[in-house]
């Protein structure tokens, strides 16, 4: 242990001065400024805004890489973090809602919110965990699922109550900026109370090392010492939450640092990832201090440091030994006809309804063909995008042997936004077709960095859907940065993002309706490669499937349909997910069926969705997209618990 | 019922074939040939480097030197479709397959000769049948793979093989989760497949006594070199064994048969 930590020396000498480098560029000029008598701004600011801002970057690093530590710990898993598992965004999510819901509860206090929101994801996340043994990689992917959604959601919530948008996006994106000394002060005691908390804990981890068992026979209480170990470590994520908002992945980068330099056993291996938190945060905070001058008040770290700490998950995949494969098969149900059937007929009876059904100025409910012209467009929209997004999610499913990939989950829709995003900021006013170029850019993009980063594992599933999470943080994180800098154009992306069809115009609907049929057909000719991809890379290639081909080329096909049906419904909507699994369920299993069921499902869902956001809070316009994100997440989470038995 | 100098051909050769992963030797200079209408055993300790070598003739692996020969082709010259209407491989555990019934994964089989468009015919269809027949999985058909015994879904996959209807069979330790009298069963139904087929069948198997007692040939392997190779009446000798496995070993003789048994001194 010791020769590891002195022969690693180097670079935490490094670190050390580089720190007091910055640390001196952003003190010196106020301390060696002439004193003015009486009012003395620049004094004033350096005691109560820079050096509050500094204490707060050390105590809040401290106490989310001391967390990450515990979390890795406990759970043996290498990439588990206050980030990864969702804990930091329940703790925002929850401040979010109480913030513009129950802003009279607030006052009871912001900690105790944030530490409900961090318990329950904490809660939903481990009790998933313990149906799947605690596998590592299934229980980061059931923790960055969330930890997407409660982001997305509450930059949603926050988009629909714009009064205090601006603010809120900048708290939530992690900012550290102070006006008194009030905030460090406050988490400097929890923290360090915390911190003693973990103490009597010490020699209990060190023993869990060498195995349960091992451990058990030694007299270790196995399940009280890890539930008051994760308890600190949450409390600790809500803390600092609940004081300066998300600071993304410090809490996965510091331990795994640790790790790097040597740190071995509890004690050791705890304190310094503390430490290297704490110096982190300190020099991306002071960076960003001194690159962006006056503006960094709205440039939020924890953004910054999510665009930094998410490509570090795609550099650890190749570490990560699997244990564990997501791939298994539901027993189907035998009765097959009837709920296709049902399939068939519920999409044209959604068109009609959302066609002809609707309320008036007055908010009375109207039927009649007037409207028809007005919403055409909108429901045809929906419709195309909603079977595009099933299609690649039949897709993207069957490639990855995984019931959990779809285009929101493998961040390609999210590449596409982030194609959208380009071509609103580069271009004066691009057209539709720039637009879908600039998306399809995107989202290929995307999938590229995906199938590189996972090319040496010959695309396994669970490395390709951690890299396309880590991917799809990755862009949250720059629309977060984009988002807090109150740009017109992004807040147009904003609304786009929600994913409303309001804008949608004729001649936008029919390409989207050409486009989803000229996709959808090489994927329905494809349906032998898709019934035999599932039994793996292996067996599909000695049965004669082409795999290398046959897998690259599907993922293109997939990317470009997610990457036309993000440009007309937004990056969230979870279709893509559930309609492949609806599809199922009611009992089409084989590649043909699956797909073709799929598309009519999710474009029932989309439809459905769309009308509802229109007529449930009229006069006001839910968009689609959150609509079926809102339906899609509790059945996330349902298919997480309900798969987690076989 | 047959005689091993009945010739029928090559269908494998092996030359020269090495292969080295990370500066560790696993394969060094095998060279072996592989006839049709027999069943070939590949035996060897743990990490001999037996499951290596049949991946690198089912085309799983590339070699990293020497030629691998199918027919007296190069593997790799063969297109996917092409080589799987020669040869169907068996990993050691092809899983529980998707939410495949047990008909649709014997019917995957047919994928080399159907292709990605072309129709599912009737003659597809009558193969899938008797291969179900052949692995007594008749009453089975729509159940799905996952809820299957673990013996039940290896004589499955045994089935996607048959329907596969090729001319070689590259089966890595078939019987590992089998009980000695499904064992026996599959091994013979191997046996009678190669022997009134003419399919060359290769099988890597831990169990040298049931390798002798339904192989007509054994190569042995030890740390990636070929140790031995012949009928097992000549490798199924103290000598022979002690050279592949290092450990003292005596043979008797099974009264009845000349079949040899291994046993530990």
């Amino acid at each position: 242990m010791t020769w590891g930590m002195t022969r690693r020396l180097g670079p935490i000498l490094v670190l050390a001065l580089g720190i007091a480098l910055l640390l001196w560029l952003l003190v010196a000029a106020p301390l060696s400024a002439q004193a003015a008598p009486g009012y003395d701004p620049v004094k004033m600011r350096l005691y109560h805004s820079t050096l509050p801002r500094l204490a707060t970057a050390v105590i809040a690093g401290f106490a989310l890489s001391l967390a990450g530590a515990l979390f890795q710990q406990v759970l043996r898993n290498p990439l588990a973090s206050p980030t990864t598992l969702g804990i930091s965004a329940g703790a925002h999510l929850a401040l979010v809602v109480a913030t513009l819901f129950f802003p009279a509860h607030l006052g009871l206090g912001r900690d105790a919110v944030a530490l409900l929101g961090s318990a329950l994801v904490a809660g939903l996340i481990m009790a998933l965990g313990a149906r799947r043994g605690f596998s590592p990689l299934s229980l980061v992917l059931s923790g960055l699922v969330v930890s997407l959604w409660c982001g997305a959601l509450a930059a949603i919530l926050a988009y629909l109550n714009d009064r205090s948008m601006v603010s809120l996006f900048i708290w939530g994106a992690g900012s550290l900026s102070m006006q008194s000394w009030q905030i460090p002060l406050a988490l400097g005691w929890k923290v360090g109370l915390l911190a003693l908390c973990c103490l009597p804990l010490l020699r209990p981890l060190s023993l869990m090392d060498l195995g349960d068992g091992a451990a058990a026979s030694l007299g270790v209480r196995l399940t009280r010492i890890r539930l008051a170990a994760l308890a600190v470590a949450v409390a600790l994520s809500a803390l600092v939450t609940s004081a300066v908002g998300v600071i993304g992945f410090i809490g996965l980068v510091a331990p795994v640092l640790a790790r790097l330099l040597g740190a071995r056993g509890s004690p050791v291996f705890l304190l310094t990832s503390g430490l290297i938190g704490a110096a982190l945060l300190l020099v991306t905070d002071t960076a960003i201090q001194l690159a962006a001058g006056q503006f960094s008040d709205l440039l939020p770290t924890g953004a910054i440091t999510a665009v930094f700490g998410s490509p570090l998950l795609l550099v650890l995949l190749p570490r990560l030994k699997i244990r564990h494969r997501v791939i298994g098969g539901a027993v189907a149900p035998p009765q097959r006809m009837p709920r296709f059937a049902l399939v068939l007929a519920a999409l044209p009876l959604m068109v009609v309804v959302a066609v002809l059904l609707g309320r008036d100025a007055g908010g009375a409910w109207v039927m009649g063909t007037e409207m028809a012209a007005l919403r055409l467009p909108r429901v045809m929209t929906a419709l195309a995008a909603g079977a595009m997004l099933a299609v690649a999610g039949v897709l993207l499913q069957r490639l990855t042997g995984n019931e959990m990939a779809s285009p929101e989950v493998l961040g390609i829709s999210a590449g596409a936004t982030l194609g959208l995003a380009a071509s609103l900021f580069v271009l004066a006013s691009p057209g539709l077709p720039v637009q879908l170029g600039f998306a399809g850019a995107g989202a290929c993009a995307v999938l590229a960095v995906i199938l590189l980063a996972t090319r040496r594992t010959a695309l396994a599933p669970e490395r390709v859907l951690l890299a396309g999470i880590a991917l799809g943080a990755l862009v949250d994180a720059l629309s977060g940065l984009l988002a807090a800098t109150g740009d017109p154009r992004a807040l147009a992306l904003l609304r786009w993002m929600s994913g409303s069809t309001y804008n949608a115009a004729p001649g936008s609907a029919m390409l989207l309706c050409a486009a989803a049929v000229a996709l959808a057909l090489p994927a329905l000719a494809a349906r032998r490669w898709l019934d035999l991809l599932p039994l793996g890379p292996a067996l599909a290639g000695a049965l004669g499937v082409p795999v290398g081909r046959a897998r690259l080329g599907l993922f293109a096909l997939a990317g470009a349909l997610s990457a036309v049906a993000t440009l007309g419904i937004g990056p969230l909507s979870f279709v893509g997910l559930m309609a492949p699994h609806l599809a199922r369920e009611a009992g089409l299993r084989r590649a043909l069926p699956q797909t073709v069921g799929a598309a009519l499902i999710g474009a029932a869902l989309m439809v459905g969705a769309d009308w509802l956001g229109r007529v449930l809070l009229f006069p006001w316009q839910i968009p689609a997209g959150l609509v079926a994100a809102l339906m899609g997440a509790p059945f996330l989470i349902f298919l997480l618990f309900r798969r987690g038995r076989t | 019922m047959v005689t091993p100098d009945e010739a029928a051909g090559e269908a494998f050769r092996l030359e020269g074939v090495g292969l080295t992963v990370a500066r560790a030797t696993i394969l060094r200079d095998v060279t072996l040939s592989f006839p049709r209408a027999r069943v070939t055993a590949l035996v060897g300790h743990n990490g001999s480097g037996k499951s290596t070598l049949l991946r690198i003739m089912a085309r799983q692996v590339a070699a990293g030197t020497g030629r691998v020969l199918y027919d007296a082709h190069p593997v790799a010259d063969f297109v996917e479709r092409a080589f799987a209407r020669e040869v169907a491989w068996l990993p050691q555990d092809p899983g529980t397959g998707a939410d495949l019934t047990v008909r649709e994964v014997v019917a995957s089989g047919r994928y080399p000769w159907h292709g990605p468009l072309g129709r599912f015919t009737d003659a597809d269809r009558q193969r899938v049948e008797d291969a179900l027949a052949a692995v007594h999985l008749q009453g089975f058909g729509e159940r799905p793979l996952a809820t299957l015994s673990g013996g039940e879904r290896q004589r499955a996959w045994l089935g996607m093989l048959i329907a596969q209807d090729s001319k070689c069979l590259l089966l890595d330790e078939p019987t590992a989760a089998l009980d000695i009298a499904h064992q026996v069963e599959v091994l013979s139904l191997i046996r009678r497949l190669s022997h009134d087929h003419g399919l060359a069948v290769v099988i890597v198997m831990h169990d040298i006594n049931m390798a002798a007692r339904f192989c007509d040939l054994i190569h042995a392997l030890k740390a990636g070199e070929v140790a031995a190779s012949g009928p097992p009446a000549r490798i199924v000798t103290p000598e022979v064994l002690h050279r592949i496995y290092g450990i003292a070993m005596d043979v008797l003789v099974q009264p009845g048969r000349d079949v040899p048994i291994a046993c530990v001194r």
